[in-house]
This record gives structure tokens, C-alpha cells and sequence, in this order.
């Protein structure tokens, strides 16, 4: 499976790549400039694309790691403001609580469960879609799930 | 937590539907998600949510800055990606290279060959070999050269830097060129990078360093970088304000002078 035109994949997937980092963010500023990194990294990089998926698949996986990428960022960020006892003003989110506390255990996280939770929690995937998205087995995303239940449960 | 959405264990996924809308499922895959949505009040919903969403995006999609197919043919990336996204400025996070800019561009050179790096530089500008520059129409080329301690090498597509090094501009042309180099942030800040008021005078001819460098600071991630470049002389400021200024309801800055033109190059940062 090869890569269509970037302007046509643009067209037909852009939107699902600029829905999903909204969702994770909270904020089109940044969702737009996850959207625009992606398609500027496929055509920097079109290897990326191994075929072993979906192209939806992949991009929702490459949009996935990039908006947690951030969000860990943001959170050190934060840390390091709150060390030098300079913290950011607190900002009020427009949506609903639910996926503002969805993103704060998503920064707790460890990177692998944080992506697992993604998909678990926000997408409502099968183990089957999070299985193939992780190119792992449907076992091992039964114990990645597990895991992350039980972190999210000791957290509370 | 999140509501969940979905009512049984068959109910479509996010993924499930926008590879629908898509147009990537086929076959059984493509029958049986229909048929699903023919009988289930929550993801039919769900389903036409997502489609007025595509139809929002098609009707206001933010364009995208990215280079034109010349660009990509020297990356040497698939001729099938040389499509035509239209060639705009959007905003991108700079946090990280608000590094000094070394007004004293000449300590770049001091010791370390420079000459022969451009040389080597505009020799690959020349064979359009490089991914060291991105190269649009009119044989336009931005690149950068990275000095890192006693090193100093071309940076190429996607180069890794690492805090403390410092780049050097460089741009090539047919025609002499007025240029400069940006970054703008997540909320929209434009960081110019160079302290003249002026853009530079360059000379027509290939990896022309610019006038100015600047040290990467310690932030961390992948970044762009863009330049801008006119035939007529601008005020950095001027060009500044045209990156920063909204475009109405689009994410897109307001249009450069008519007589500009813009590149852009994705680096990425992380330590050493």
C-alpha cells in the first residue's frame, strides 16, 4: 500500500487528523499546527508509511504520539514555571470537564499507557483496532488496557 | 471520564467511520459498516457529525507550507507526492529556537571552514542532489549550516540539532533576493531572526549565507523555520506583521507583499 497524492490525502484524511488533535488538545491553535506537522513530516518522510496499516490507522497513530508529545511538554513546562515559583495563569477550559480531566491523567501517564488510553477511553476502539494501531498482539493490548485501568483506579 | 459513545460491542469506532468517509473500506468491511449504520440510531448520528466536519474542512481547510514539487524532487521524495497543496504560511511552534541571534555573524566562520562548506553547499544546490535545501520555482534554495563545537556541517532534511548549536542561514537565487528567516509560535508570535531592521541584500547565486546566526536555546521537539524573500527591500517588521496578522476566520496569516515568497524547513531538536 503506497501513499495517494499528499494534496488528495490532505483532503480526504485532513480532517479526521485535525479532528482528533482537537479532541486531545482542547485547542484549535495547536490542533492546526499538529495537523500541519503531520502532512509536513509524511512529505519530509514517506517512508513512514510502511504499509502495515491503514492509512487512517497511521495517521491516527501519528497524531496520537505528536499531541501527547505535547501535552508531556506542556506539563514539564508547567513543572519547571512552578519550580521558579512563577505559575502560568490558570486557564478555563470552553469544554467540557470530562476531556479536561481525560488530558490531565493523560500527562500522568506513561508514555505507552497514555497512548493506550487514547484509544481506549476517547476512541472506544476494539482491542482488535488498538492491537493493529499498536502493531502489537490482541493479548498484549488486553494487559496494556489492565494496566491502565488499574493506574487510572489507583490515581482516583 | 468520557461518556462512552458507543451502545454494543458492534457499534463503529471513530476510526471505523472516518475510514468510511474516507473511502478506505471496501468490500465486506464497506457492507458491513452500512449496514450497521442503517440500524443504529448512535453512530448514524455519529456518522453525519463526521461529515459535517469534512464538510467543514473542505470548505475552510487551513492551506498548508510546504514545499513545491521542485522542493520535493531534490529531497528526492516520490514524484507521487509532489502534489499541489497550495504553498502558504501557517503558524508553527518556535518555542524552542528563540535562541540569540549572533548579530556578529563573522565568529561563525572564524576557524571552521565555512567557505568550504558553502562551497560544498552550493555544489550540491548545483546537482540538485541535496536535502540540505529545499528548492522551489525559480531555483530558489533555504538551507542552513550548523556549527557545533569545532564542527561545522550542512544541515539536512529533518537534521537533528541539539541545544548550544548555532545555524547559519543560507539562500540561493538566480536574482538577487531580499531575505529573511522566522519562527512563529503555537499562539501565533512571529520571532524574527535577525536583528536588522532591513531584510538582507543577497546576491544572486547559490547557499548565500545570510548576514546573521543563531544559538538554539534548550527546548526540545521538531520545529520549522521559514524564510521569506522578495525581489524589492522590506522591513523586517513589515514581513513580521504579515506572518502575525489574521486572515479572518483562517488560520492563515494575512498575505505576504506581493513580491514575496516564502520556504520553510522542519528541524528537529533533541539532546546530543
Amino acid at each position: 500500500m503506497t501513499l495517494p497524492p499528499l494534496d488528495r490525502l490532505y483532503q480526504s484524511h485532513g480532517p479526521a487528523v485535525l479532528r482528533r488533535a482537537r479532541q486531545l488538545l482542547g485547542s484549535e491553535a495547536d490542533a492546526r499546527e499538529i495537523l500541519h506537522d503531520v502532512f509536513a513530516s509524511l512529505l519530509e518522510k514517506p517512508e513512514q508509511f510502511a504499509g502495515h496499516s491503514s492509512i487512517m490507522t497511521f495517521l491516527y497513530s501519528m497524531t496520537t504520539h505528536r499531541a501527547l508529545s505535547r501535552l508531556r511538554n506542556e506539563r514539564g513546562r508547567r513543572q519547571l514555571l512552578e519550580r521558579h515559583h512563577d505559575p502560568e495563569p490558570r486557564v478555563v477550559s470552553h469544554e467540557g470537564s470530562a476531556r479536561a480531566e481525560l488530558r490531565e491523567v493523560l500527562r500522568s501517564l506513561p508514555e505507552e499507557l497514555a497512548e493506550v488510553a487514547v484509544y481506549h477511553y476517547l476512541d472506544e476502539m476494539t482491542q482488535d483496532e488498538i492491537a493493529e494501531i499498536l502493531t502489537c498482539s490482541r493479548q498484549w493490548v488486553t494487559k496494556l488496557v489492565a494496566r491502565l485501568k488499574d493506574q487510572v483506579e489507583r490515581a482516583r | 471520564m468520557i461518556t462512552p459513545r458507543r451502545q454494543s460491542p458492534d457499534c463503529l469506532s471513530d476510526l471505523k467511520l472516518d475510514r468510511l468517509l474516507s473511502g478506505e473500506l471496501s468490500g465486506e468491511l464497506e457492507s458491513s459498516a452500512r449496514a450497521h449504520l442503517a440500524g443504529c440510531a448512535a453512530c448514524a448520528a455519529r456518522s453525519l457529525e463526521l461529515s459535517a466536519d469534512r464538510r467543514s474542512f473542505a470548505e475552510s481547510a487551513p492551506a498548508l507550507d510546504l514545499p513545491g514539487p521542485q522542493g520535493v524532487a531534490s529531497a528526492g521524495l516520490p514524484a507521487v507526492l509532489a502534489g499541489t497543496v497550495p504553498a502558504r504560511i501557517m503558524p508553527a511552534r518556535q518555542r524552542w529556537i528563540g535562541g540569540v541571534v549572533l548579530a556578529a555573524a563573522a565568529m561563525f566562520a572564524l576557524g571552521i571552514g565555512l567557505t568550504e562548506i558553502l562551497r560544498e553547499q552550493a555544489e550540491r544546490d548545483g546537482s540538485s542532489a541535496s536535502g540540505a535545501t529545499r528548492t522551489k520555482g525559480g531555483g530558489v534554495t533555504f538551507g542552513f549550516v550548523v556549527r557545533r563545537g569545532d564542527r561545522t556541517f550542512i544541515g539536512e532534511v529533518a537534521q537533528t540539532l541539539h541545544p548550544g548549536d548555532v545555524l547559519r542561514f543560507t539562500f540561493g537565487a538566480s536574482s538577487p533576493e531580499y531575505v529573511g528567516v522566522w519562527g512563529v509560535d503555537a499562539e501565533g508570535r512571529v520571532s524574527p531572526y535577525q536583528q536588522s531592521p532591513e531584510l538582507a541584500r543577497l546576491p544572486a547565486g547559490q547557499s548565500q549565507p545570510l548576514p546573521e546566526a543563531i544559538e538554539l536555546d534548550e527546548s526540545l521537539g521538531e520545529e520549522r523555520l521559514v524564510a521569506v524573500h522578495c525581489s524589492a527591500p522590506h522591513a523586517v517588521s513589515e514581513i513580521t506583521a504579515a506572518l502575525a496578522a489574521p486572515a479572518g476566520a483562517s488560520p492563515v496569516p494575512a498575505a505576504l507583499p506581493a513580491d514575496c515568497a516564502s520556504e520553510s524547513r522542519v528541524i528537529v531538536k533533541a539532546l546530543p
